[in-house]
């Protein structure tokens, strides 16, 4: 193994400084969102979810954004890199979407009264959810890694115009979730203290999108190392196992030409 | 019908606690799960590209 191959592990300062300044930001995002926020008229406590349920939408609109250009990255340059870019990213698109799901259920549950709805917004997200899992089975299921990469890119960009249908689903269809508060054409809508603790709280979850996907890249990069590693000990293990042939051996593979391309003839 | 409006509001402010409890405990406890993942994928690939190095 080459001494930069193993150094792909090693502690980062950037990551580092990425991981303080999440736990800063976030920690202070957590104070305003239960103290220094107002508790809203009608729907009480449960409107705090918001602070936590619009960033992770925020995160999973993002994570798809990173998966589209990584995957044309890979299908235009077919660069290692941009696939890793790609694959890290759809990781952390799943876990933000499936939190989105799961605080979205547990807002509407005593706001609509009902833990789920066939709404437009709510299918478009679930449907997302699904193509970030259809993605790393298609992954999974592909015969080589790079047969797989390239199913992925091209799901990785189709799966992209969700992301659209899903953020303008509630100003084209009649649906039951709110309209945008932050990112409408009016501008915000939102009481100033309600905004600047959403802002922190969209920054704080940013800072530990990029936290992890750093973190995330890393183990792919050295997973794509140990892969390559193992296959070029493999090509290297049949190339000797070509060359030290039984004599027996060696008359019926000399035969089919085999040992006497081995043999650099 | 004051006091019934009052009693309702204090009910759903109490009741929406739970819910708001349950949303950021969930989001905290698989956020950090998936940050004790990626931990012990790094702790074994370090292992495994350590092995190959004191193998070589």
């Amino acid at each position: 193994m080459r001494s930069s191959d193993s150094k792909v592990l090693r502690s980062d300062p950037i990551g580092l400084g990425f991981g303080i300044a999440t736990i800063l930001t976030l920690s202070i995002g957590i104070y305003m969102a239960f103290v220094y926020a107002p508790t809203e008229l009608t729907q009480g406590q449960a409107q705090r979810i918001f602070y936590v349920h619009v960033p992770m939408a925020w995160l999973a609109y993002l994570a798809f954004a990173v998966v589209f250009v990584g995957s044309l990255g890979f299908l235009w340059k077919r660069s290692a890199r941009m696939d890793r870019v790609a694959r890290s990213a759809a990781e952390l698109g799943f876990l933000f979407t499936s939190l989105v799901l799961v605080t979205g259920m547990l807002w509407g549950r005593p706001i609509w009264n009902a833990w789920w709805s066939w709404d437009a917004r709510l299918t478009t997200t679930l449907i997302l959810w699904f193509i970030y899992l259809g993605y790393f089975m298609l992954r999974a299921y592909a015969d080589d890694r790079e047969r797989g990469a390239r199913y992925g890119a091209v799901l990785g960009i189709i799966g992209a115009v969700d992301v659209p249908l899903i953020h303008f689903s509630v100003t084209w269809w009649r649906t039951l979730h709110p309209e945008p508060v932050v990112l409408n054409t009016s501008g915000p809508n939102l009481p100033d203290s309600m905004l600047a603790t959403l802002l922190v709280c969209f920054l704080g979850f940013t800072l530990l999108f990029v936290y992890l996907m750093i973190q995330k890249y890393r183990i792919e990069t050295a997973k794509d190392v140990l892969a390559d590693r193992d296959l070029n000990a493999m090509v290297t293990t049949s190339a000797i196992e070509r060359r030290v042939v039984s004599p027996v051996a060696r008359g019926v593979r000399g035969a089919s030409g085999v040992e006497d391309t081995a043999r650099g003839r | 019908m004051f006091v019934v409006r009052l009693e309702w509001r204090i009910q759903l402010v109490d009741d929406n606690l739970g819910y708001l409890f349950a949303a950021f405990t969930v989001t905290w406890l698989v956020i950090a799960g998936y940050m004790l993942y990626l931990g012990q994928q790094v702790r074994a690939l370090r292992e495994e590209i350590e092995a190959i190095d004191s193998g070589e």
